[in-house]
C-alpha cells in the first residue's frame, strides 16, 4: 500500500474506534504507533512511543495548561461568577433582555480566568439562569444565551485549546492569547446585539430586570476589583513581555489563591476540589496530546498533509473559498467531536494547507477555534447545550436548541467578519513586545 | 479483584497527592522566580526544574483521570446499544487501551535504562533526570492497573451476569 492508502485506513481505523467510545487521545496513539510501523519500522515505531510520550509531559512550553487550569479552578470554586454576573446584572439589567446580555457579559468576563467553554456555561449557567427565570425570562432565550455565551471560554484567553493549537503547530501561546481577545470581545457584542434585536422584535422574550442607581452599579466593580486586577495583570504581563504564557500561568493561579484567600472564599475543602478538578482536566488534555503527537508523525509519513496542500493549493479557487471549505469541514466535525481533539487530530492535514494559501498561522488557529465554538451549540452533540440541560433540568433539549438559533446565526456573521478582516485578531499581536 | 482495585485506587491517590504537590511546587517556584527576576536576580534553572517537575504533574493528572474515568471519549453511538453489546464494546476499547499504555511502558524500560547509563541529568544544576523518568514509568504501570481494573469490572457484564 502506498502511505497515502495507509493514511486514509489509519483515518477511517481511527474514527471507527473513536465511534466505538475509544478514548480519543487513546485511539490517535494506537493508530500513530500502528501507522507508523507500518511504514518506517517496527524498531522506530518503538522508539518513538518510549520517547515522544515522555518529550511531551516534560515539555516547558506545556507546563502553561495546568498552571491556567489551576488559575481556572480556584476562581471557580471561589464563586468569582456570582461577582461577574452581580456587576452585569446592575449595569445591563434595567435593558429588555439585559439579564441575557449580562449573562453573555459575565461569560466573557469568566472567559478571561477560565480555559474552557464547558466551565464557562455550566458556572454562568448556574448562576444566571434562576435570577432570568425570576424575572420570567423565556427558557429558549435564557438557556440558549448561556449555551452560545459559554463558549466564549476557549475564544478569550486563557484557552485550553488555543493552547493545544500554539504548541502543536510551534505557534507563539502569547501571541495566539492576544490574538483570541477582540474576537472574544467582538462575539460577546454580536450575541448582546442578537439578544437585543430579539427582545425589540419581541419584548416578552425577556423583560426588563431591576434597576439601580449609579452608586450601587459603581460599587459593583469593588466586588470584582481583584479578578478585574490579576486579568489585567496577566493578559497585561503577557502583552508587555514580563511573562511568558507558563509564567502568566503561574501568576494567574498564584493571584486567584492569594485573592480567594483575603476575601475568605477559599478554604481547605475548596483548595483540595480545585486541585482535583486541575488533575483532571490536565490529565485529560495530556491523554489527548500524547496521542497527537504520536499521530501527527504517521501523518508526516504519510505524506497526505503535503499532498492535500499541493492538490487544494492548485485548485482553481480562491484561498477564501478553499478556507471557507475547511472550516465547513470544521463545523460538521465540530457536531460530534470535542473542540480540543478535533484541532489535534485535523492540524496535520489542514496547518500545511493554511500555510500554504498564504494564511497566517495565528488567524488560522483564530479562525478555526471559533470555528469549533459553533460546533459546541450544534446538534446532535452540541456539548454545551447538554452541559445547559444538565443545570436547568426542567427545560426541554428542543427548547434549548431552539434558543440557541438567532445566535448560531450570529456566530456566522462573526465568523465572516473574521474571514474578512484578519486584523480584528491580528491587532493585538503586532503591539506585542 | 478487589485487591487490584485497592492497589489502584490506594497507589493512584498517593500520586495525585505527589503530582498536586508539584503542582503547588511549580506555581511558587515560577512566581518566586519572577519576584526575583523584578528586583534584578534570577533563580538559575527555574525553566530545567519546571520541565521536571511538570512531568510528576502530568504523569499523576493521566492516571487520576483514568481513575475518574475521565478520559475524552465519543459515546453518543455506544450508549444507543443494548446493555451487553456496550459492555463488549467498552471491554474491548479498555483491553486496546490497556495493550497501548503497557506497550508504552515497555518500550520506555528500555529508554530509562539507556539514559541512566548515559547519567543523564539537565543542563544547568545537574538535577539526574532518572527519578522523573523512573516515576513516569511507574504511572503507566499504575494506569495500566486501572485499565485492568476495569476491564475486570466489565467482565461479568461481557458473559451475562
Amino acid at each position: 500500500m502506498s502511505p497515502v492508502t495507509v493514511g486514509i485506513v489509519g483515518f477511517v481505523v481511527l474514527f471507527t474506534l473513536l465511534a466505538l467510545g475509544l478514548p480519543i487521545g487513546f485511539g490517535m496513539l494506537g493508530v500513530g504507533f500502528a501507522g507508523f510501523w507500518y511504514l518506517v519500522s517496527q524498531t522506530a515505531a518503538l522508539s518513538k512511543i518510549a520517547t515522544s510520550p515522555f518529550s511531551t509531559v516534560s515539555s516547558y512550553d506545556l507546563a502553561v495548561l495546568p498552571l491556567f487550569l489551576l488559575m481556572a479552578h480556584i476562581t471557580f470554586v471561589s464563586g468569582l461568577s456570582r461577582d461577574l454576573y452581580n456587576l452585569a446584572a446592575k449595569w445591563l439589567g434595567r435593558l429588555r433582555g439585559g439579564l441575557a446580555m449580562a449573562t453573555v457579559g459575565a461569560c466573557a468576563g469568566f472567559a478571561a480566568v477560565s480555559a474552557s467553554s464547558l466551565a464557562t456555561a455550566a458556572t454562568i449557567g448556574q448562576v444566571a439562569l434562576p435570577e432570568m427565570k425570576k424575572y420570567k425570562y423565556q427558557p429558549a432565550l435564557s438557556t440558549g444565551c448561556v449555551a452560545a455565551g459559554g463558549t466564549i471560554g476557549i475564544l478569550i484567553p486563557p484557552s485550553a485549546v488555543l493552547i493545544m493549537y500554539g504548541i502543536i503547530t510551534e505557534t507563539s501561546i502569547g501571541k495566539l492569547f492576544m490574538a483570541g481577545v477582540v474576537p472574544g470581545v467582538l462575539e460577546a457584542l454580536f450575541y448582546m446585539a442578537t439578544i437585543y434585536i430579539l427582545c425589540w422584535w419581541k419584548p416578552s422574550l425577556g423583560p426588563q430586570g431591576p434597576s439601580f442607581s449609579l452608586r450601587e452599579k459603581v460599587a459593583a466593580f469593588g466586588s470584582c476589583g481583584e479578578i478585574i486586577a490579576l486579568i489585567a495583570l496577566v493578559l497585561g504581563g503577557l502583552m508587555i513581555g514580563w511573562f511568558t504564557p507558563t509564567e502568566a500561568g503561574a501568576v494567574g493561579a498564584f493571584g486567584a489563591f492569594v485573592f480567594s484567600l483575603i476575601r475568605g472564599r477559599l478554604n481547605w475543602q475548596k483548595f483540595k476540589q480545585a486541585i482535583l478538578a486541575t488533575m483532571k482536566t490536565t490529565g485529560m488534555v495530556y491523554g489527548i496530546l500524547i496521542g497527537a503527537f504520536v499521530f501527527n508523525y504517521f501523518m508526516a509519513v504519510t505524506t497526505i498533509p503535503f499532498m492535500l496542500a499541493d492538490l487544494v493549493g492548485g485548485l482553481p479557487l480562491p484561498p477564501l473559498a478553499i478556507m471557507g471549505l475547511v472550516l465547513i469541514v470544521y463545523l460538521l466535525l465540530g457536531c460530534i467531536m470535542d473542540a480540543g481533539a478535533m484541532i489535534l487530530l485535523t492540524i496535520p492535514i489542514f496547518f500545511p494547507l493554511a500555510l500554504t494559501l498564504g494564511f497566517d498561522p495565528i488567524w488560522f488557529g483564530i479562525i478555526i477555534v471559533r470555528v469549533c465554538e459553533m460546533g459546541m451549540i450544534t446538534p446532535p452533540i452540541g456539548i454545551n447545550v447538554y452541559v445547559i440541560a444538565g443545570v436547568a433540568p426542567d427545560v426541554p433539549m428542543q427548547t434549548i436548541f431552539k434558543g440557541i438559533i438567532p445566535f448560531l446565526i450570529a456566530d456566522l456573521f462573526h465568523v465572516m467578519l473574521l474571514l474578512f478582516v484578519p486584523a480584528i485578531a491580528l491587532f493585538l499581536p503586532t503591539l506585542m513586545s | 479483584m478487589d485487591y487490584l482495585a485497592n492497589i489502584a485506587r490506594r497507589t493512584g491517590g498517593v500520586g495525585t497527592a505527589i503530582g498536586a504537590s508539584f503542582l503547588i511546587g511549580l506555581v511558587l517556584l515560577i512566581v518566586a522566580n519572577i519576584v526575583y527576576r523584578f528586583f534584578g536576580g534570577v533563580i538559575a534553572g527555574t525553566y530545567e526544574l519546571t520541565e521536571l517537575m511538570v512531568v510528576v504533574v502530568a504523569a499523576s493528572a493521566l492516571v487520576y483521570t483514568a481513575l475518574e474515568q475521565g478520559h475524552v471519549a465519543i459515546n453518543i453511538i455506544v450508549s444507543r446499544f443494548p446493555q451487553r453489546a456496550r459492555a463488549i464494546v467498552e471491554s474491548i476499547t479498555l483491553a486496546i487501551g490497556l495493550g497501548l499504555w503497557a506497550l508504552v511502558a515497555w518500550a520506555n524500560v528500555g529508554l530509562i535504562r539507556e539514559k541512566a547509563l548515559d547519567g543523564e541529568a539537565t543542563l544547568l544544576l545537574n538535577v539526574p533526570v532518572f527519578p522523573f523518568r523512573l516515576f513516569w514509568e511507574f504511572s503507566l504501570i499504575i494506569l495500566c492497573l486501572v485499565l485492568l481494573v476495569y476491564l475486570l469490572k466489565v467482565f461479568p457484564r461481557v458473559i451475562g451476569k
